[in-house]
């Protein structure tokens, strides 16, 4: 392999890769970046208006909601999914009898459009055609009834539970690879220790699978503000912009008003919010199981 | 080797956690086979008593 340590050999693989990069990731970024500090309607030129939009932005009552309903979907999606994913992957990593069958099973709703799921949810939480709500009445209990979709305060929450029965399977399947990454050898001593189940968890599992654990958490990072079509299936962003999220309010501004320049500081706010919540989350994960690689190999 | 007792709680754990996720295909597939007409009446009828 000695051609490929060389440097014009290593620059001229990645050329392509960081190519296609900058060309569908980057420049569409500055792009954005640069379509927000102007007033731009779709038509005729785009007129620089400095920090304007963002001005706007921040005394706006709608983008506050959706960045309040945002960050409820994370952080109930993104706890539920972190923990309860692993906790299922735990489960179905043992040899049962039905195992296969209930993986494929929970990993299905992974493999339907965003559309669909929002569709099929619409007839599970709609607070008057919904089966859940049904369900309570057919069972007399009427006061436990709810708005679980298109109310004031339970949209969110919703949007959450969807996006965890969407997302499940797929994270149950890294976390899987993950735990069968293990070598068997050192489970295999850990019960020859005499350690107990919690011990195994607490002092083997969780910390070699560190780093899938981190690469769920980007994924799920990511993915949560990226939740789009089940916000407009569910609830379209109403009543009166109540489950608005900032990509569905960013979309509505900017093809529906046709305010592009708005909305694209409500995309770029977006994308900054989620870039430091990334960016926190590996600076205090990441760095320190790195710096401990560090010393150790030191 | 596990226990059969705990053999038997994680079968029945899986099971719950499947027949959950189960459950909205299950309901979309019956509601598949309903008119729009049949399908409202079922649900409203399950709403309203």
């Amino acid at each position: 392999m000695y051609w490929l340590s060389k440097k014009r050999y290593i620059c001229g693989l990645m050329l392509p890769t960081i190519l296609v990069y900058c060309v569908f990731i980057i420049v569409p970024i500055f792009i954005a970046i640069r379509y927000s500090f102007t007033k731009y309607s779709g038509i005729g030129q785009a007129q620089f208006n400095g920090l304007s939009n963002y001005k706007r932005l921040f005394s706006d009552p709608i983008f506050w909601t959706s960045f309040k309903n945002t960050m409820i979907i994370f952080a109930v999606a993104f706890i539920l999914l972190l923990v309860g994913a692993f906790f299922i992957a735990l489960l179905l990593n043992n040899h049962l009898k039905w195992n296969d069958f209930a993986k494929s099973l929970i990993f299905s709703p992974a493999i339907i459009a965003p559309i669909i799921v929002g569709l099929i949810w619409v007839y599970i939480l709609d607070p008057e055609i919904g089966v859940i709500n049904g369900i309570l009445g057919a069972l007399g209990l009427d006061s436990l009834k709810q708005q679980w979709i298109g109310g004031n305060t339970l949209s969110p929450y919703s949007i959450a539970i969807i996006y965890f029965w969407q997302q499940l399977g797929y994270l149950v399947t890294i976390y899987i690879a993950g735990l069968k990454m293990i070598p068997e050898e050192v489970l295999e001593a850990v019960k020859m220790d005499g350690a107990n189940g919690f011990q195994k968890l607490r002092y083997i599992t969780v910390p070699l699978m560190k780093s899938t654990i981190s690469s769920v958490a980007v994924l799920l990072i990511t993915g949560i503000f990226k939740i789009f079509e089940i916000v407009q299936q569910t609830t379209g962003g109403g009543p009166n912009h109540a489950s608005e999220t900032l990509v569905t309010y960013s979309y509505s501004t900017t093809f529906s008003k046709g305010e592009y320049g708005y909305g694209m500081s409500l995309a770029t706010v977006t994308f900054i919010v989620s870039l430091i919540i990334t960016g926190i989350y590996l600076a205090l994960f990441r760095d320190k199981d790195e710096k401990k690689e560090r010393a150790h190999a030191k | 080797m596990l226990s059969k007792k705990k053999k038997t709680a994680m079968t029945v754990g899986i099971t719950a956690i499947t027949l959950l996720v189960v459950f909205p295909f299950v309901w979309m597939i019956l509601l598949s086979f309903k008119t729009n007409s049949v399908k409202l009446s079922i649900l409203v009828s399950m709403s309203f008593g």
